[in-house]
């Protein structure tokens, strides 16, 4: 629950500052997916989706479903690959990438957003997730950490 | 049934929430006005935090902009040391430049006076002898200078060619001990001879008693020595002296051309003619 204030007070705060700014809420919901799954993570997952909503001002639901989405999808995969490798940890994000972006197109079909918001948010969508897979390694790393220190408290 | 759920935990939690933020979306298109139960406490939650980040953030953005703010006004307070020095540089050499144009000028002048003769020439070295003054000029035999040529500056006489090179030429002061000019006083028409002394004054010899000569007299180069041409300035009397048992009066004369100065001077035959301005008092 601290790494995700931390995850969203940064991203609301210090990474605006920065010309691309990474998804960092989407990684860590790739990596719930992988080290919790259970129906802790899934919660953890739809308040992260549910919390960007919030404060972002996007429609209500909109991130709530991306995350929900990717959460359940990288769960599943997890059950039956063994991904805590570094290859299938980027493949894991570049997929959760792809269905942020597919839930959202998803939604627009189902006239749950509006097409105004469409464009924008591919655009954001794609740079997002390019700059996501450029520090995954170095936020699961600190994930690691954090759990490894977290066990020996 | 427990067990149901415990084992499809997972799934089950994923299609709640799936279909719960559908619904929430759901709404949220058809509602007039937003509806969100927990933004609210999540902006409060959140608040702090952002807080602190936001003022850490500030601090350290302070700290740094100072630091390479003030790297880089020492960068700039460097670089404007340097372009300081450089004009400071092209300033002096821009006062040079005019200061010589102005010598260069009174010089043109004289030549202009002289019908157009004459070896313009530069001083370019001094006696190493304090009791021998004597000047060098950077010019000699190759441009026409000869041994007895006169010396003149736009200020008066200097002194004369007593020996030469191809490329260089000295010059005897008119204040040398040794120098002699035959001089007249403008305004009397006295005649007499100037010579230097070892104390570097001038005096101006053979004035007898009675001749008409007091301070303020000046004189001129009279062209009877066949050395300097008439009507160059010498300088002003400032000293007359009478004793009873002398038979010539003592009268010292101060030069016009101030002879530690000079830089540019210009050489004549002892047979140019003279007059106008420069150098040639009316």
């Amino acid at each position: 629950m601290l790494v995700g204030i931390g995850a969203f007070v940064l991203q609301t705060s210090l990474l605006h500052y920065l010309p691309l700014m990474p998804d960092l809420l989407l990684i860590f919901c790739v990596y719930l997916g992988i080290h919790h799954r259970s129906a802790g993570g899934a919660t953890g997952a739809f308040i992260l989706g549910y919390g960007l909503d919030s404060c972002s001002g996007a429609p209500i639901g909109m991130n709530a479903f991306a995350m929900s989405l990717i959460f359940a999808v990288v769960a599943l995969a997890s059950r039956r690959l063994w991904l805590p490798n570094p290859l299938s940890v980027l493949s894991m994000v570049l997929l959760a990438v792809v269905l942020k972006a597919g839930a959202f197109v998803f939604l627009s079909e189902i006239g749950y957003l509006t097409a105004v918001l469409q464009p924008m948010v591919a655009r954001y969508v794609m740079w997002d997730a390019a700059v996501a897979l450029l520090l995954t390694p170095l936020v699961f790393a600190v994930l690691y950490r954090g759990e490894a220190l977290a066990d020996r408290m | 049934m427990r067990e149901f759920l415990s084992k499809h935990q997972v799934p089950l939690s994923c299609g709640f929430f799936l279909l719960l933020s559908l619904s929430l979306t759901a709404i949220n298109t058809r509602a007039s006005h937003r509806i969100d139960p927990v933004g609210v406490f999540l902006l409060e939650i959140l608040h702090p935090f952002q807080l602190g980040v936001t003022a850490v953030h500030r601090e350290v953005g302070r700290f740094w902009g100072g630091y390479i703010a003030l790297w880089s006004l020492r960068q700039q307070n460097e670089e404007l040391r340097r372009r300081i020095d450089a004009m400071e540089k092209i300033a002096q050499r821009a006062v040079e430049l005019d200061l010589a144009n102005q010598r260069l000028g009174k010089l043109l002048a004289l030549h202009q006076d002289l019908g157009g003769v004459g070896v313009a020439a530069r001083v370019v070295g001094h006696s190493p002898v304090a009791w021998v003054r004597t000047v060098v000029l950077d010019k000699g035999g190759q441009q026409g200078i000869a041994k007895g040529m006169a010396v003149l500056t736009p200020e008066g006489v200097l002194g004369k060619i007593i020996s030469l090179s191809p490329h260089a030429a000295q010059v005897l002061l008119i204040s040398d001990p040794n120098s002699g000019a035959d001089v007249l006083v403008q305004r009397s028409r006295v005649r007499g001879i100037v010579a230097g002394t070892l104390d570097g004054s001038c005096l101006l010899k053979y004035i007898q008693r009675g001749d008409d000569i007091k301070v303020g007299d000046v004189v001129i180069t009279s062209g009877l020595d066949g050395i300097f041409p008439k009507g160059q300035m010498i300088g002003t009397v400032v000293r007359v002296a009478t004793t009873d048992s002398r038979m010539f009066q003592d009268v010292e004369v101060k030069l016009s051309a101030e002879l530690d100065k000079v830089e540019e001077v210009l050489v004549v035959a002892s047979d140019t003619g003279g007059g106008g301005a420069g150098g040639i008092v009316q």
